[in-house]
């Protein structure tokens, strides 16, 4: 025996276990089955292929991974329900390090609804547990492991083709060196020789740990260096990694541009002229009440326009103060009686079946379908308890039917009190529909039985 | 273990012819069950809640026989071994579907008498007047609902019998060719089968209220059916060997093969189950809402908990065990348990679109129809079984499948 690496001349190292080579299958499982009713319990089998039996006849005990499986699964969906709970229905105003959370209302869903943290909660643990599996397995195999005392045996090369090999380790209870030999001999092991450890010198030298470990600090001070600048302030450009993307040339809305004597970088209109659609100039139209002097477009108005465009910022101090109330009062705010109060479109069944269909969309969320104020969001909102919600007019109250149409155009585009504007959604010729169809719905309400033909009364009169 | 090929046999391998007598008694006390609870639902005047009963029964048991079909169609397609010693019980369990389709025939008799009580839309002018179902109303027709049913029934039949008669031909002649026959149908056939059932899951469950409409509802009906399907072999595969019929051949390997399958298919359930349950839920359309609203009234929502534990997480958990799945009393128990929840699961897609009723707080007149239905399908089962090897003797992936192994 002890027939190890013919051309080691090495000091033997500790003595690790016996190897000894089986002819095939049957008889490893066989060879192996008998080891371990002897009483020898660290056996190890090395075949080319897996061989049925083996781990019965081995008597190994079952490997743990499925219980690290399950055990990563479950902290997986703690981890999961967790995380989504804070991130998405939990809000702390006022934490530190930026740990408020927030609470997202998402599709009128509640904020914690299992139902939506399902999908996941599924895919974490999924995650979870194929890391437990492949990084378990990895770690219980004794991986990664850069050699095997095994393999200095030259023999054992064979048990990647077709050698099939037992290894009793020294570390068994039962091993004696010569009875261990003469027993594996007996059950038909050939080529039995003793496997040793490595002889200590040629391990890594030991500066070369320290060497590495410097290296992989060194490495990490560029990214710390990018990572600390980029949220200081600093006199000179900082570094970046993508400059054309982090620095675009171009001027931004509501921000200054040293290139313009004034500074703003938003230009105003050259004096004099108007921009395209900018000229509005049939107030009755656009602003639904009649001009004072007659004077189309709003002297008013023009002159704010105006005045606008010839204002430049001061430099500073008290007189800008001064600019500004000098300015004249927005033209959007009419007196009161001077309220359009007939149609300035053509009113047709179109006009008024388009009214109807603006109406729906804009409005009945609100105010409901029939205008009487208790559309979803209101129901909502009262449902909620809203303290700040205030219930929409009905559009059937007095005060709103006796409006003119300028009126009610007016509020549709500027809005009133609580309610906001809608004239940046909705284009002028509709929201004269929407009127139209107002005017609809509040005479729904009012109808007289004048109101209807007399054929159609008389068919109703005869109904009950 | 790998030597059992040429192990003594001891075990019985044949049903006897007898067995065709024995059926009468059970298809006869079926029979009277669910004649009783006609008698019953038509006494009491809930037609419409004995016609949902009759249609929960005729489901349990055809949800059985698509799964057995299903087994044997993916055994040949995917050359299948362990599976081979059970593959005779799944061909005859394929085979009750010929009695399935006869008991499916008085509902179509129902559908022609103009009665709405089972499927809403009978009711033409109602459908007519109601936009969404008018514009499904040549789909919904009783004709056309009649011609796809029986095409359903005769694509399953047909696939079902070349099986079955091909692999019993296999039993005494000419081993190999049947087995490369079987494997080069399976392929279409899986096909047929998949569009079929999915069809026949809308057909006759979905249109139970009309308006609804569920994309992943023909794959939820086959993970019911192949879930159920697949308890049902353990427990006959269990009952079998307590008669000392294949008790050699079908190990525990085998029990472990079928329980792995089942756990999978209780979790492949659950996920299916809440996929359309979440889609639905999330949209909040109310077409789409209206099928779970009516299910998350009254006392449907404890039944849909039951489900949420009962269906899966229950069952889940306990079949986790590898111990569990090799032991046949646990694996058994928990294969009863699993037909007993895909009776549930049925109740809970059927029976609240009984109209008229409030929902029902006991399912009794239910569960007679559906025992019934069940002593039916037993004598067909024992009829299809009669004089026949339970096991393919001559299939050239028997010695495989007897010394299976599981790692
Ligand atoms: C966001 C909800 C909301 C929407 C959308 C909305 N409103 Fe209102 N509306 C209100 C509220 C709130 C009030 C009452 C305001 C108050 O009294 O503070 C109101 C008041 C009114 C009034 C009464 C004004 C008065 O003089 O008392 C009219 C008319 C009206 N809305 C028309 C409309 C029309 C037409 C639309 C569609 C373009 C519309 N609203 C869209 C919330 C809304």
């Amino acid at each position: 025996m002890s027939k190890t690496h013919p051309s080691h001349d090495a000091p033997q190292g500790k003595r690790l276990g016996l190897l000894a080579q089986f002819a095939g299958p049957e008889e490893l499982v066989a060879a192996a089955e008998k080891a371990t009713d002897a009483g020898y319990q660290r056996v190890e089998a090395f075949s080319p292929f897996p061989v049925l039996g083996i781990d019965e006849a081995l008597k190994n005990p079952r490997t743990i991974l499925p219980y690290v499986v399950l055990m990563l699964g479950l902290s997986g969906m703690c981890i999961a329900l967790l995380m989504q709970c804070y991130m998405n229905g939990m809000e702390f105003p006022g934490a530190p390090w930026g740990l408020s959370g927030y609470d997202f209302l998402i599709s009128g869903k509640p904020s914690f609804s299992i139902p939506a943290f399902i999908p996941v909660t599924f895919e974490v643990i999924i995650l979870l547990s194929a890391f437990g599996a492949f990084f378990g397995m990895i770690l219980l195999n004794g991986l990664p492991k850069l050699s095997n005392p095994l393999f200095r045996s030259e023999r054992f090369a064979a048990a990647t083709d077709d050698g099939f090999f037992l290894f009793v380790e020294a570390s068994d209870p039962k091993f004696a060196e010569a009875e261990t030999e003469a027993f594996l001999s007996s059950l038909g092991g050939s080529g039995i020789e003793g496997i040793d450890e490595p002889v200590t010198g040629h391990a890594v030298p030991g500066f070369l740990y320290l060497v590495g470990a410097a290296v992989a600090t060194l490495a990490l001070l560029p990214p710390m260096y990018l990572w600390a600048t980029s949220g200081t302030t600093s006199t000179v450009p900082r570094i970046s990694f993508f400059k054309d993307m982090e620095n675009q040339p171009k001027v931004k809305p509501q921000t200054t541009f040293a290139l313009f004597k004034d500074g703003r970088g938003m230009r105003v209109a050259v004096p004099g002229t108007v921009a395209r659609g900018g000229l509005k100039d049939d107030a009755k139209l656009y602003f639904g009440y009649e001009p004072e002097d007659g004077f189309v477009g709003g002297p008013r108005r023009i002159e704010a326009m105006l005045a606008s465009y010839s204002v430049q910022p001061v430099a500073d101090g008290p007189d800008a103060d001064g600019a500004d109330s000098a300015t004249p009062p927005a033209a959007d705010q009419p007196k009161e009686e001077n309220w359009v109060t007939e149609f300035p479109v053509k009113v047709t069944k179109e006009l008024m079946e388009r009214g109807q269909q603006r109406f729906n969309i804009h409005c009945a969320v609100c105010h409901g379908l029939d205008g009487g104020g208790m559309g979803l969001v209101t129901k909502r909102a009262l449902e909620l308890e809203q303290g700040t919600w205030t219930q929409p007019t009905s559009v059937h109250a007095e005060s709103v039917v006796e409006q003119p149409v300028g009126k009610l155009f007016n509020t549709i585009s500027n809005g009133v009190r609580k309610m906001p504007g809608y004239k940046e959604h909705i284009a002028v010729e509709d929201r004269w529909a929407i009127v139209l169809y107002l005017r609809a719905i509040q005479r729904s309400q009012l109808a007289t039985a004048d109101d209807l033909p007399k054929d159609k009364l008389i068919e109703l009169s005869n109904l009950n | 273990m790998a030597s059992l090929v040429n192990a003594d046999i001891t075990e019985i391998r044949q049903a006897s012819a007898g067995l065709s007598g024995a059926a009468v008694p059970s298809m006869a006390g079926g029979l009277l069950l669910v004649g009783l609870a006609a008698g019953i639902g038509y006494a009491t005047g809930d037609q419409s809640r004995f016609w949902h009963a009759y249609l929960l029964g005729v489901m349990y048991i055809t949800t059985l026989g698509v799964g057995g079909l299903f087994f044997v169609i993916a055994h040949h397609l995917t050359g299948g071994r362990w599976g081979t010693t059970v593959r005779r019980l799944a061909e005859i369990t394929a085979g009750t579907l010929t009695t399935s389709a006869v008991l499916f025939l008085p509902i179509l008799a129902l559908n022609f008498s103009g009665s709405d009580v089972l499927y809403p839309w009978i009711d033409r002018p109602m459908v007519e007047a109601d936009p969404i179902l008018a514009s499904k109303q040549y789909y919904l027709e009783p004709t056309w609902f009649a011609i796809r049913t029986v095409v359903y029934f005769v694509a399953w039949i047909g696939m079902a019998r070349i099986l079955l008669s091909a692999s019993v031909k296999q039993d005494d002649r000419e081993p190999m060719k049947q087995a490369r026959w079987m494997q080069t149908i399976s392929g279409p056939m899986m096909i047929l089968l998949a569009l079929t059932m999915n069809f026949a899951a809308f057909d006759w469950m979905m249109s139970l209220e009309p308006h609804w409409f569920s994309t992943m509802f023909g794959v939820y009906f086959f993970a019911g059916s192949f879930l159920s399907f697949l308890a049902m072999l353990i427990l006959l595969a269990n009952y079998l060997q307590s008669k000392g019929v294949l008790n050699q051949s079908i190990t525990t390997e085998h029990f472990h093969d079928l329980a792995k399958l089942m756990f999978a298919f209780i979790f492949f359930w659950g996920y299916i189950a809440f996929s359309q349950y979440m889609l639905i839920w999330y949209a909040a359309i109310p077409e789409e809402t209206l099928w779970y609203d009516v299910r998350q009234q009254g006392p449907w929502i404890a039944w849909g908990l039951l489900l949420v534990f009962g269906h899966l997480l229950v069952p889940f958990l306990g079949t986790m065990s590898r111990w569990v799945r090799r032991t046949k009393p646990l694996i058994g128990f928990w294969a009863a348990w699993m037909m007993v929840m895909h009776w549930v699961d049925l109740v809970y897609i059927i029976q609240p679109q009984v109209r008229g009723a409030s929902a029902l707080p006991v399912p009794w007149l239910e569960a007679i129809a559906t025992v019934g239905m069940l002593g039916i399908f037993i004598g067909a089962w024992m009829r299809g079984a009669a004089g026949k090897w339970l096991l393919p003797v001559q299939d050239p992936r028997l010695p495989i499948a007897l010394s299976y192994h599981n790692h």
